[in-house]
């Protein structure tokens, strides 16, 4: 499994404080809703019917131990006690507060989590097959590539402000492939 | 030089999408090398953040942006920008990328065969059919890749507790080398279990009502958070789900039915996917009043497909017993006990499914 | 009025925020819906380009000025209009020199706020994915 460089962890230590100042602004009114929206989206945070939805980001669908104990904890301290696991292989939790999502973006940084990029006109965390890297009729296990895809596309300046939201999905499943060496890349 | 586990690059498809216009991607590159794919993406976005249009959100996604300018007209921008990009990129994204598959190097397993598990599988038809449904072919010997249903019949699917989470973890750390993956389905999967630890998984996730058989039946339903959660919602998703899993459940007839791919949108947005179902049921509000309506014979696999509108929707007490109608009848027309849905459809068209729908009055 | 602001800070008129003096070409001012198409020579040779963001949401201009710089353009260039301070990030690693709002925005959005993300070079992934090597 991939784990942060202190690259990566610098910049999700960074963006944590950012958004923390960004939600200060909002609750004080120098930032209006609609000036907010763009930046609360871009951390993955929708306003539902009834509260607040922070999606959560599991990259290509895979994490480890301590990162889904630590949405158990995230899930009990902030949320309801449970959490919705979504079809593009993120977690929603539904009723968080405002005021507390930054400690929550803080709690994912501690093991190597965020929720950058899952909502907004932006590039989306980037899916793949489930069963990659275990499945018995693979051409090459498509997530090191999907995590290249995420780093290169976190916090893109080109493509943080795009007409609408942009999805890309890595497989290298034998079953979707069109020749037996190529992977295939969709964008939609 | 990227060797990528094997593969040399990529075919790019570009401009699929479900939502309230679904279409079919097509291929913009039929090879991409492996080396070059940042600038080639990045072109991609770039053109569609010019192209794309930004006078109508539901005609803004690339899928219209290919649509109205035609895939000729894009690739030809998008090669033109790719060949500027091309030299940016000068050695540091191929060197990251081999970082990366060093962190992706497959654990060490242990290749032995696994003792069978027959007597287990005696003392307990459960563990039997769990068995049949939730298990996957692992690429190694003695290994399985276990799917964890978050679709027990009656709960919201896709919803885990704290103390579910807990469990899937604690099973990863012992018995899966530390990873869990989430499926686009809405389950975790343990992908890299030693069959001979089967039993006892089987076990521990039974005790957390973590242990439905049911991967790929009827009730492995994937359903949008519909009008309970979500603002642009026109009708409830969860509950029709809910009741759909628990009548199949009362019936016992989901593992005769075999493999079923249902899947529920709250609205023409599409985030249940309803449009790649075998069976699909979009909610739309019709004069104040949910209504639900049936397309068949989609397919979210290799051979994508768009599924066909059945016919007028139906309200919401009449939702479930459609379905079983639907469902029931095809026991009848299949051809024998291996020919899916899916493949029933295909083979009579929709014709006699349509009938069990919408019964003639006698 | 409007406001310059550089990585040093705020200006409040032209002269005080340096604008690249060794390019003898006019100024010119593009809208967000200009077609690359139009790059010409003539274009290139402009003393300062203004892109101007209709809305902070409009987010062609980041591309135009990535077009700009990479068909070798090296005057200077302005990002001008509904420009939040957490976009400076983006407006700066885009090629923008600097950027160009109303007073009343930034009276709304004090200094501070864009001084915090004056480092634009730190944190930039798609900056290290160009180097030659990491």
């Amino acid at each position: 499994m991939y784990h942060y460089s202190s690259f990566d962890q610098d910049f999700v230590n960074t963006r944590v404080e950012q958004f923390r100042a960004q939600v200060a602004r909002r609750l004080d009114g120098s930032l209006t809703e609609d000036e907010f929206k763009p930046f609360r989206l871009m951390n993955g945070l929708y306003l539902q019917l009834h509260a607040y939805m922070l999606r959560v980001a599991i990259p290509y669908g895979t994490l480890n131990s301590r990162q889904m104990t630590q949405l158990a904890m995230i899930s009990e301290r902030w949320d309801k006690g449970y959490g919705h696991f979504t079809t593009r292989q993120n977690i929603q939790f539904n009723w968080p507060k405002l005021e507390d999502v930054p400690n929550i973006l803080e709690a994912l940084a501690e093991v190597e989590m965020h929720a950058i990029q899952t909502s907004g006109n932006t590039i989306r965390n980037i899916t793949t097959d489930h069963f990659s890297g275990a499945a018995a009729d693979e051409i090459a296990d498509p997530r090191p590539i999907a995590e290249l895809l995420r780093q290169w596309s976190t916090d893109h300046p080109e493509f943080q402000f795009l007409p609408r939201k942009f999805k890309i999905a890595v497989t290298g499943s034998a079953a979707a492939a069109p020749s037996p060496a190529l992977m295939t890349l969709v964008c939609g | 030089m990227t060797t990528l586990g094997g593969a040399a690059g990529f075919e790019v498809i570009v401009g699929g999408g479900l939502g309230r216009t679904p279409m079919i991607g097509k291929t913009l590159r039929e090879f991409l090398p492996a080396a070059d794919l940042l600038p080639y993406v990045e072109a991609i976005v770039s053109v569609y953040n010019l192209l794309g249009r930004r006078d109508n959100k539901y005609k803004a996604r690339i899928k219209i942006t290919v649509h109205e300018n035609g895939i000729e007209e894009i690739r030809a921008r998008v090669e033109a920008r790719y060949a500027r990009l091309k030299t940016l990129f000068k050695g540091a994204d191929q060197q990251l990328l081999q970082q990366i598959e060093a962190h992706f190097k497959a654990p060490e397993f242990i290749c032995e065969k696994a003792p069978e598990f027959d007597a287990f599988k005696e003392e307990s038809p459960g563990f039997c059919s769990w068995v049949d449904t939730n298990i996957t072919a692992h690429k190694a010997e003695g290994y399985a890749i276990v799917s964890i249903s978050l679709k027990k019949h009656g709960d919201t699917p896709g919803d885990a507790t704290a103390a579910q989470m807990r469990v899937m973890s604690e099973l990863a750390k012992k018995f899966s080398h530390d990873e869990l993956r989430i499926s686009h389905e809405q389950n975790v999967i343990l992908p890299h279990v030693h069959r001979s630890d089967l039993p006892t998984v089987y076990r521990a996730l039974r005790t957390a009502n973590l242990a439905t058989a049911n991967i790929g039946l009827i009730s492995d339903i994937i359903a949008c958070p519909g009008m309970d959660y979500c603002a642009l919602a026109t009708a409830r998703s969860i509950p029709i789900a809910q009741q759909i899993a628990t009548r199949f459940a009362k019936l016992e007839l989901e593992h005769d039915v075999g493999l079923l791919k249902l899947k529920i949108s709250g609205c023409i947005n599409a985030c249940g996917h309803h449009h790649v179902g075998h069976i699909g049921i979009l909610g739309l509000e019709r004069a104040g009043v949910e209504s639900y309506q049936i397309t068949l014979g989609g397919d979210a696999g290799a051979e994508a497909q768009l599924g066909t509108r059945a016919g007028p929707g139906f309200g919401a007490k009449d939702i479930v017993p459609a379905i079983e109608r639907l469902v029931l009848g095809y026991i009848e027309l299949r051809a024998d006990a291996d020919e899916t849905f899916l493949q029933s459809y295909q083979r009579l068209g929709a014709a006699p499914f349509k009938a069990l729908l919408y019964p003639k009055e006698k | 009025m409007s406001i310059i602001i550089t990585d040093s800070g705020f200006f409040s008129n032209y002269q005080d925020a340096k604008v690249s003096p060794n390019h003898p070409g006019p100024s010119v001012d593009l809208k967000s819906d200009f077609d690359p198409k139009d790059i010409t020579q003539e274009l290139l040779q402009a003393r300062c380009i203004r892109i101007e963001l209709p809305s902070f949401a409009d987010g062609r201009a980041f591309t135009l000025a990535i077009l700009l710089r990479s068909h070798g353009y090296t005057g200077h260039l302005r990002a001008v209009g509904y420009i939040l301070a957490d976009q400076y990030t983006m407006v700066r690693r885009s090629g923008f020199d600097d950027v160009e709002i109303s007073e009343e925005l930034a009276i709304r959005q004090p200094k501070k706020q864009w001084q915090d993300r004056a480092d634009w070079r730190r944190h930039d992934y798609q900056g290290r994915l160009r180097e030659q090597t990491l």
